[in-house]
């Protein structure tokens, strides 16, 4: 369960999505309830966490929806991303069939989510050093070209794990507030 | 003197308005005469000055001065204090009866005391010594103890009594402060947010709107006596799922024994653990300190069990949707069957923890067992109004046991509208 947060100025829904064992799980975990767990078992169709960040001074209250990975479940996760304003996109440095499926969930997103949806490509397990096989400059273009933001965790060493989050929610605030204050502009 | 006095007298015939109209509005001119008037005195450098001039300046003076010294008889913080405690109590009795006029009245006559106080202390202790001598003989002539001149503001209006009021107003104000938030943890409805029964609830939604979106298309594409039987096999389970109009009494006590058999044939797995262990842990705390706890204690641990209950059965609903959607072989005649046993089961462990509730909740009614809280209540809040409190209480009481009676029924419906939401999950699997 995430932390008890009745009172928030923002209620911001982000998906996790990627293939199965790339560390979904493992990353939110770390963010929502600050612990990793090894031995975590696979996702069924969707998990949820909450955690409130602070931004500006306002309350921004993060649901965040951990779909899972595994291939048969991809039309039952497809229904869950309406209305998300953030995904992150995860895949594992160490496994380049991980990496070579972001397009196809860039598709998912494009069908099935909202268009102005942030989304952030997120390279996990870099602890993982001797094994990596996706080059960090390599996933940095293909974030670039496809307008995504780009980051390397390592949900073990809980490396850039608050910045991950933080950063998409910052992003979705900077455009929901932007947003915000023109709609209160008058009209000339 | 005999002057003084009769204008003392003239006053008590004054009515309350225009003494509270003559204080704000003569505050300003007030101010500058006694300051003139105390700067003359002491230029003029007279050991004794006229008693006439003192008494006419001092007379307000001492007006605003007697309402402070039976507050407090420090003597150099007194004017300190009160202006700040009656600036203080100002914004919560403007409005009062005009009070607060009176007392911005009285205050800015108390700082001017001060501030002229000051200058006269610069100017000499002696004169200051004087001027209060000559102020107390004034005012005490024929009226020892000041009595009358109290009694001028009347039984109305009494300053203690002003601050009493509003203290009680303030404390009031904190009650309900504290009742909103008490009432906040005990919201049903957040609770079954807190416990992510709402999130799944609108995960099931997305799951069974994209599943009549599929139904729909597989409608469409169909035709003739194909497209009928398909209507025929989408209706029959429909009405499969139709709850059962009115259960039998009594059978509530076996809901976990039906959860169990039902679950277990359904194919994929549903978790019962979770609903057994908060059901159980709510009965035994309703059992070993239900009697020890306060009304509220026990209408929150109500709310916080039948959300928490209400929750992990909506929670439960979903997973087993999405086990099912992903699931070959399915046979949906019998899923329906086997989820209105489940419905049905669950909705007995929200009703028994319910009127389990409820009847401990109507005994405290009939004999409050927590004195304690009630005293406690009685003592902070009300003082002298025992008797309204436990009225008060009591009304409270009676508005918690119909609450979670209620409640009861809303959390039943939460677990009907996820029986209503599986629908289309089990229709669609009539395409396959």
């Amino acid at each position: 369960m995430g932390t008890r947060d009745d009172e928030y100025d923002y209620l911001f829904k982000v998906v996790m999505i990627g293939d199965s064992g790339v560390g979904k799980s493992n990353l939110l975990s770390h963010f929502t309830r600050n612990d990793v767990n090894l031995e975590l078992k696979s996702t069924i169709g969707v998990e949820f966490a909450t955690r409130s960040i602070q931004v500006d001074g306002k309350t921004i209250k993060a649901q965040i929806w951990d779909t899972a990975g595994q291939e048969r479940y991809r039309a039952v996760t497809s229904a869950y991303y309406h209305g998300a304003v953030g995904a992150l996109l995860v895949y594992d440095i160490a496994k380049p069939l991980t990496y070579e499926n972001v397009e196809r969930w860039l598709r998912e997103l494009r069908d099935h989510a909202d268009q102005n949806i942030v989304i952030m490509l997120v390279g996990n397990k870099s602890d993982l050093r001797h094994l990596r096989t996706v080059r960090t400059d390599e996933a940095r273009a293909l974030a670039k070209h496809n307008g995504l933001s780009f980051i390397e965790t390592s949900a073990l060493y809980s490396t850039n794990v608050e910045t991950a989050f933080q950063s998409v929610l910052t992003e979705i605030y900077r455009i929901v507030s932007q947003k915000e204050s023109c709609a209160e502009l008058p009209v000339p | 003197m005999q002057m003084w006095l009769q204008g003392w007298g003239g006053w008590s015939g004054w009515g309350m308005s225009s003494l509270l109209s003559s204080a704000t509005e003569g505050v300003a001119s007030l101010t500058s005469q006694v300051s003139q008037g105390l700067s003359t005195v002491l230029e003029a450098g007279i050991g004794a000055p006229d008693p006439e001039e003192l008494a006419r300046l001092h007379r307000e003076e001492a007006q605003a001065a007697k309402e402070t010294v039976h507050l407090k008889d420090d003597d150099d913080d007194v004017a300190n204090c009160v202006a700040a405690e009656m600036s203080r109590q100002e914004e919560s009795t403007t409005g009062m009866f005009g009070l607060g006029h009176l007392m911005s009245g009285v205050s800015s006559i108390t700082r001017l005391v001060e501030s002229t106080g000051s200058r006269v202390i610069t100017g000499g202790l002696d004169t200051l010594e004087t001027i209060g001598k000559k102020t107390m003989e004034v005012l005490q002539e024929g009226d020892p103890g000041l009595k009358k001149k109290r009694a001028l503001f009347g039984d109305k209006i009494v300053l203690s009594q002003v601050l009493r009021d509003a203290k009680q107003k303030v404390e009031m104000e904190d009650l309900l402060r504290d009742e909103r938030q008490q009432a906040r943890k005990a919201h049903f409805e957040t609770l079954f947010d807190n416990y992510q029964g709402l999130v799944h609830l609108e995960a099931l939604e997305m799951l069974s709107k994209q599943c009549e979106l599929k139904l729909q298309s597989s409608l469409l594409a169909a035709s003739g006596p194909g497209l009928v039987a398909l209507q025929r096999a989408h209706q029959e389970l429909r009405e499969k799922c139709r709850l059962p109009e009115d259960d039998e009494d009594g059978e509530d006590a076996g809901w976990q024994d039906a959860l169990t058999s039902a679950s277990s044939s359904l194919g994929v797995p549903f978790n019962t653990s979770k609903i057994f262990k908060t059901s159980t842990e709510t009965a035994d705390w309703l059992e070993k300190e239900g009697r020890d706890s306060s009304v509220r204690e026990v209408h929150r641990r109500a709310m916080e069990g039948l959300s928490r209950l209400t929750a992990e059965s909506v929670e439960q609903f979903h997973k087993v949707a999405e086990l099912l959607l992903v699931k070959d072989g399915r046979d949906p005649a019998r899923e329906a069957q086997i989820f209105v046993q489940i419905t049905s089961a669950l909705t007995s462990a929200l009703n028994l923890t319910a009127e389990q509730f409820s009847e401990h909740l109507s005994k405290c009614l009939v004999n409050p067992a927590s004195p304690d809280e009630a005293n406690n209540l009685i003592t902070n809040v009300f003082l002298e109004e025992k008797s309204k409190c436990l009225q008060a209480i009591a009304v409270e009481a009676d508005d918690m046991f119909f609450c979670s009676a209620l409640k009861a029924n809303n959390s039943s419906s939460y677990v009907e509208e996820a029986l209503r939401l599986l629908v289309p999950v089990l229709q669609v699997a009539v395409n396959n």
